[in-house]
């Protein structure tokens, strides 16, 4: 990280602190965020999205409040912290405060720094043009999608002796393949391009658009389905929101009310874990400073509790689980623990039913009830005596998400990493089998 | 114009020379900024405000027929300098196997404009603010009804944009945004039920008088809770039903707006946002009713997706989606009016300075029919009345969509009688607009944001109609 941005960051704590703040946080990030986006094979544009801020919590007389330095000198930072100070004592007190986390800590390092990616630009566009290729050697007709890599550098103080630094990578790939009217999408995530396994993800792309072409309507009913780690993660990203306390508090979370108890079947267990090897997410702290760590939200089923920052931990009498979010604690990377079965194993578990490799648009009646649908797109398939034979289209999941978690009936030994326009927490999971799930369809 | 956004002015210009004299046939930078105060009540407890302000430039060029983009936020020239000469690079290596970029052609502007407002956020002070989201939340608590979340947020935003491109076009416009958010849960008979909503104007605080949503969320509680003591669920049959304008909004951004997009339609938004059913060879074809009009309007001043030129510096001007049940015109930018053969109308947006404009709605709504509500009412004999809705979704085409009623009544003899517990409309597109029958007279418009692109982009619009009668609804 560039010194100044450093030294203005601890700058403005002491800024702060001299106006009389109680507790201050000033989180400083750099990053340089690159995108190739492609469409009808061809590339659509190329990006750079460079930037520089600090945000910037303060706690005083039991107000709380947040701003964002964005010009890096002393003359700024000095009118930030003024200005942060006297708006933070023209508002209400905030009672749920409770304070931030006391250091000060150690960390352990980041081992996933890739410094190729400082110059990538001749080698990203020479990827994308192989992985194009490789969907349409499997006979796709048309892909689209992005390559996206970047670099990030964070620095931390706090009053209550923090300091933090760390720097990370990261790499997305997605790409959909059509072929007639078929398709298939699959995403490649990793922190050092030697794990990105982008040509593979574009291989099965390709392959899924040419199998699925020419389906057909599927009836609505109740089906084994086999859920895809793309569909899955779309379904799981839902559940890591609902573990946040934030969401409990404020009416988002079908797991409000029921820690202790079973809200996936026993099958099925699931960690939020910032300290994952090659997790998107990962990272060393969180907004307070707190050293990330594995936290178990659902064991063999049973929902075992929810993710905390220092201040909502003490209000409901926990600690922390270093998820802060200094407003609303969120999960890193949510973590599913593999099964046993092969994908073609759960075709044979699931005998007759249906396989979904992604879902979109997924939008809940009721936060609390779970009540929600999803809209199966790409590639779908009928599975009958175990093998998948007819492509579909037309459906929907319509469903309790409660209801569905203690469904799972057997889960993958493979897992993949999946993030994306609906899978905001990465996700770490192997495909799923879900007993009688609701499916739906236009009537007319 | 304050000094600084003058200087910043200067650096936008500066994007575009620089790219010029390194290759680029064509460049153009909008300059913005933006200052912003952001307030959440949740369970009457104020857990957070902000306020924040930034200054950002984002530009794109063609090179070698190759589209580029920057966006920095720290704007010094040698900041400029250093990103752009990278994204010439990348973008040069890109040419070999990119689309070659072709902009339908557009008269260079140079314009002003202002959307004046009476109290502008920058003028309002953080305790009137708090103290609005403080009166909505009481008023929830208000209905009596037993209320087991409330989540209540209020922001606003002041933008200022200089957009300058290599043809002339030099542009600068200020809007004043304010924005509202609520969902709170009733609990009533051992159940629960739950109403999020969003009220949004390109406005000031002004709009406050205008909404009068205390009353809104009060009613809205109280009618959700009787509808769980007392709604049944809708029989299994046809019937006619009239949606309110938040219901009748929704099917027209979703199934009108989105797949009338012409990016969507050309494909280049396949791997996310995704294509269209919509193909280009039917402009012109029927596919709704004769009551089933439908416009895309960024002039209506009272829409929150109100603007009066486009990101890519192209006036705004009303588009004319679906005229009597046919496709009468797509969503252009400039990119795919080239494509298509015909001139932009208007479409660009970028939700902010770093990101691309892409194709967007603003303000897309069914047009007013002549019927009173009391004259749509009359028409059914035995229907449902969908007030507004919860859950909904559709598929990557547009074709196959679901809508779940929240507040709903069934209808009988022209009168609106007993809560119905969410009815739910799952239906192709052409079998929606094909059973539009009549419209009344007075459209509403509400505020949303919504989402396409890839990085996401998060947009201002405004959705809505007047009450719609569609006929022979499968339940």
């Amino acid at each position: 990280m560039k010194p100044e941005l450093e030294e203005t960051a601890a700058f403005l704590l002491r800024q702060l602190l001299e106006k009389g703040a109680d507790d201050a946080v000033v989180h400083a990030h750099s990053s340089s965020l690159h995108q190739i986006k492609f469409a009808n094979n061809k590339v659509a544009k190329t990006g750079i999205d460079d930037a520089a801020s600090a945000i910037v919590f303060v706690a005083k007389n039991g107000r709380t409040a947040m701003t964002t330095l964005k010009r890096f000198d002393r003359e700024q930072a000095t009118e930030t912290a003024a200005k942060l100070v006297k708006f933070t004592s023209s508002l209400q007190p905030n009672p749920s405060y409770a304070g931030i986390a006391e250091g000060s800590f150690k960390y352990p390092s980041v081992p996933d720094f890739d410094s190729n990616l400082t110059s990538l630009e001749d080698k990203a566009v020479d990827l994308v043009e192989k992985c194009v290729n490789a969907a349409r050697e499997q006979g796709a007709e048309r892909t689209a999608g992005v390559f996206e890599w970047g670099t990030e550098e964070e620095f931390l103080v706090t009053s209550r002796s923090v300091e933090a630094r760390q720097e990370g990578t990261s790499l997305y790939f997605s790409l959909r393949a059509m072929a007639a009217d078929g398709s298939g999408h699959k995403v490649a995530v990793a922190r050092k391009l030697s794990s990105l396994k982008a040509r593979e993800a574009a291989e099965q792309a390709g392959e899924l658009a040419v199998k699925s072409r020419n389906p057909v309507d599927a009836k609505a009913g109740n089906y084994e389905v086999v859920f895809d780690p793309l569909s899955f993660s779309c379904l799981l990203d839902t559940a890591g929101q609902a573990a946040s306390i934030f969401s409990v508090e404020a009416g988002f979370s079908f797991f409000a009310g029921k820690q202790g108890t079973q809200v996936a079947s026993p099958a099925f267990t699931m960690w939020d874990d910032g300290t994952l090897e090659q997790g998107f997410n990962s990272t060393a702290f969180d907004d307070e400073g707190v050293p990330t760590r594995k936290n178990l939200l659902i064991d063999k089923g049973v929902l075992k509790g929810f993710l905390h920052n220092t201040s909502t931990a003490k209000r409901h009498e926990t600690q922390t689980t270093a998820n802060a979010g200094l407003v609303a604690p969120e999960p890193w990377n949510l973590v599913v623990e593999p099964g046993r079965h092969s994908l073609e194993e759960l075709f044979a578990e699931a005998k007759n039913g249906l396989y979904i490799t992604n879902v979109w648009y997924t939008r809940f009646q009721n936060y609390v009830s779970g009540d929600f649908s999803t809209i199966p797109r790409d590639a779908a398939f009928l599975i009958k005596d175990g093998e998948l034979t007819q492509p579909v289209k037309g459906l929907r999941v319509s469903e309790n998400m409660v209801s569905l978690l203690k469904k799972v009936k057997a889960l993958g030994r493979d897992r993949q990493q999946i993030r994306g326009w609906e899978v905001e927490t990465p996700v770490l999971t192997p495909p799923a089998l879900i007993e009688k799930v609701r499916i739906t369809r236009p009537v007319s | 114009m304050n000094r600084v956004f003058a200087l910043h002015e200067d650096l936008a210009d500066y994007c575009v020379e620089f790219a010029l004299s390194h290759g680029a046939s064509y460049a153009e930078a909008r300059l913005e900024e933006r200052s912003s105060t952001g307030f959440l009540l949740k369970n009457g407890v104020l857990e957070s405000a902000a306020f924040d302000s930034y200054a950002g430039i984002g530009a794109r060029f063609v090179l070698q027929g190759a589209l580029g983009f920057v966006a920095v936020n720290q704007l010094t020239k040698p900041s400029l300098e250093k990103t752009l000469s990278t994204a010439l690079k990348v973008t040069k290596a890109s040419a070999k196997i990119a689309e070659k970029t072709v902009f339908a052609p557009s008269f260079a502007k140079k314009a002003k404009h202002e959307v004046h407002c009476r109290r502008s956020p920058e003028g309002v002070s953080a305790e009137e603010k708090t103290s609005l989201l403080r009166e909505l939340d009481s008023a929830v608590l208000a209905s009596k009804a037993k209320i087991v979340s409330r989540y209540v947020s209020l922001s606003d935003d002041v933008v200022r944009k200089y957009y300058s491109n290599s043809e002339g076009s030099r542009i600068e416009s200020l809007t004043p945004y304010v924005n509202v958010f609520y969902a709170f849960t009733v609990e009533a008979g051992g159940k629960t039920a739950q109403r999020n909503w969003q009220y949004g104007a390109s406005k000031g605080y002004e709009c406050f008088g205008e909404w009068q949503l205390q009353e809104k969320l009060r009613d809205e509680a109280r009618a959700i809770a009787k509808n769980l003591s007392e709604a049944k669920p809708v029989p299994s049959g046809k019937f006619d039903v009239i949606a309110g304008p938040e219901v009748v909004g929704i099917m027209a951004h979703e199934s009108v707006g989105h797949p009338y997009e012409a990016d969507r339609i050309l494909g280049r938004e396949a791997a996310q946002a995704g294509e269209s059913f919509v193909k280009k060879e039917m402009l012109g074809t029927k596919i709704g009713s004769d009551a089933a009009n439908v416009v895309d309007d960024p002039t209506v001043e009272e829409g929150f997706g109100h603007y009066l030129y486009d990101d890519e510096g192209v006036a705004a001007k009303r588009k004319k989606l679906m005229t009597k049940g046919v496709i009468t015109e797509f969503l252009h930018n400039r990119e795919t009016a080239a494509a298509l053969g015909c001139e932009s109308n208007g479409g660009a947006r970028a939700s902010e300075y770093d990101k691309e404009p892409i194709v967007r709605m603003s303000n897309t709504f069914v047009l007013p029919g002549d019927f009173s509500e009391e004259e749509l009412l009359a028409e059914v004999k035995n229907g449902v009345f969908i007030k507004n809705f919860q859950e909904w979704n559709i598929d990557d085409k547009r074709l196959n969509q679901k809508y779940v009623g929240s507040e709903a009544y069934l209808i009988k003899n022209g009168e609106v009688t007993e809560p119905v517990f969410q009815p739910v409309i799952e239906i192709t597109t052409p079998a929606l607009w094909s059973a539009v029958a009549a419209c009344s007279k007075k459209v509403e418009l509400h505020a949303a944001s919504c989402g396409k692109g890839e990085p996401m982009q998060g947009i201002n619009v405004s959705m809505g109609g007047p009450h719609c009668l569609f006929k022979g609804i499968r339940f």
